[in-house]
């Protein structure tokens, strides 16, 4: 079941009035409440074209340490340049170039940024990162 | 019915190549932080996936969830199928539409409308529309007034299918 919210509503606001909508429901339904969200978007306009290199099907895949020992978050981002791989070493064409400097701009974003792992736990520091096909 | 927040939200970014091929890529972050800090953290971003992806960033979106861990049992025969379809007045003169899956029979008149006039219809109506609600129109315009409700059924989905269809009691 989906609906529109008021915009610029509070996540906790929503949430509360989604839940007290919920316990409507269920007295007029015979299915049960499982799980309730908000979701906030934004679209841009107008739209640049994709280079044409580009294709979703190359994922550029980034391993994080957490601030947990053993613990790690995956982030995997469609399109990835094969540029921006390493060109030398063992694994050439595979790993990403982490020195290079759009690649270390977004590494250190998401370092510094709000991101965690799904169980909110910081990210620390990067792991790994290489390229994955998907067909 | 407990439900409790997720420990994050996701921020999920909608992606498109150079073929059309469309993919997500998706980010958590601690449910505490507020949405404008979300978009503000994720804007920053935007520029430097597209810098690294040969794919143009479509739009993005941050998602709040709570869940029920420990659900009371649906009655038994329910149907998500089954819907309740309630048609909105807005205050721009247009409608929108909410339907509650496995509508109760009990809500039911014999024409097949909704009795608008059962108390927990009556409670459901006043939770989408009395002031100050959130719910709107999907033009974010004020939602006024029931304009008709009746039940309506859908074509089942492979996901709406029985668990259960074994013809011999299997799962």
């Amino acid at each position: 079941m989906r609906g529109t919210i008021e915009p610029g509503t509070a996540q906790d606001v929503a949430l509360d009035k989604l839940q007290d909508l919920s316990g409507a429901i269920s007295a007029i339904s015979s299915c049960i409440p499982v799980r309730l969200a908000v979701t906030y978007s934004k679209f841009f306009l107008p739209l640049t074209a994709p280079e044409n290199e580009g294709s979703v099907s190359k994922v550029g895949t980034f391993i994080w340490e957490t601030e947990e020992p053993e613990v790690f978050a995956v982030t995997a981002l469609p399109g990835f340049l094969t540029s921006l791989l390493e060109t030398d070493g063992p694994f050439s064409g595979v790993n990403i170039d982490t020195t290079q400097e759009d690649v270390s701009a977004f590494i250190e974003a998401v370092l510094d940024g709000i991101w965690s792992d799904p169980f909110a736990v910081d990210l620390s520091t990067l792991a790994s990162a290489y390229l994955r096909e998907e067909s | 019915m407990a439900f409790a927040s997720k420990p994050t939200g996701d921020l999920t970014y909608d992606l498109v190549d150079s073929s059309g091929s469309h993919a997500k890529m998706q980010l958590h972050f601690p449910v505490a932080t507020l949405v404008a800090a979300v978009f503000t953290a994720a804007d920053a971003l935007t520029p430097l996936i597209q810098a690294i992806t040969g794919c143009t960033v479509l739009s993005f979106s941050a998602t709040y969830a709570s869940a029920d861990s420990a659900p009371a049992a649906p009655l038994a025969g329910s149907r998500i199928e089954d819907k309740g379809r309630f048609i909105f007045r807005l205050a721009n003169t247009l409608t929108t539409k909410l339907e509650v899956p496995g509508i109760l029979d009990t809500t039911l008149l014999a024409s097949g409308a909704i009795d608008v006039e059962n108390a927990d219809v009556t409670a459901f109506l006043a939770a989408v529309i009395d002031s100050p609600s959130i719910f709107k129109g999907v033009d974010a315009s004020d939602i006024t007034a029931i304009k008709s409700a009746y039940q309506a059924f859908r074509r089942s989905t492979k996901n709406m299918l029985p668990s259960g269809r074994d013809a011999f009691g299997g799962a």
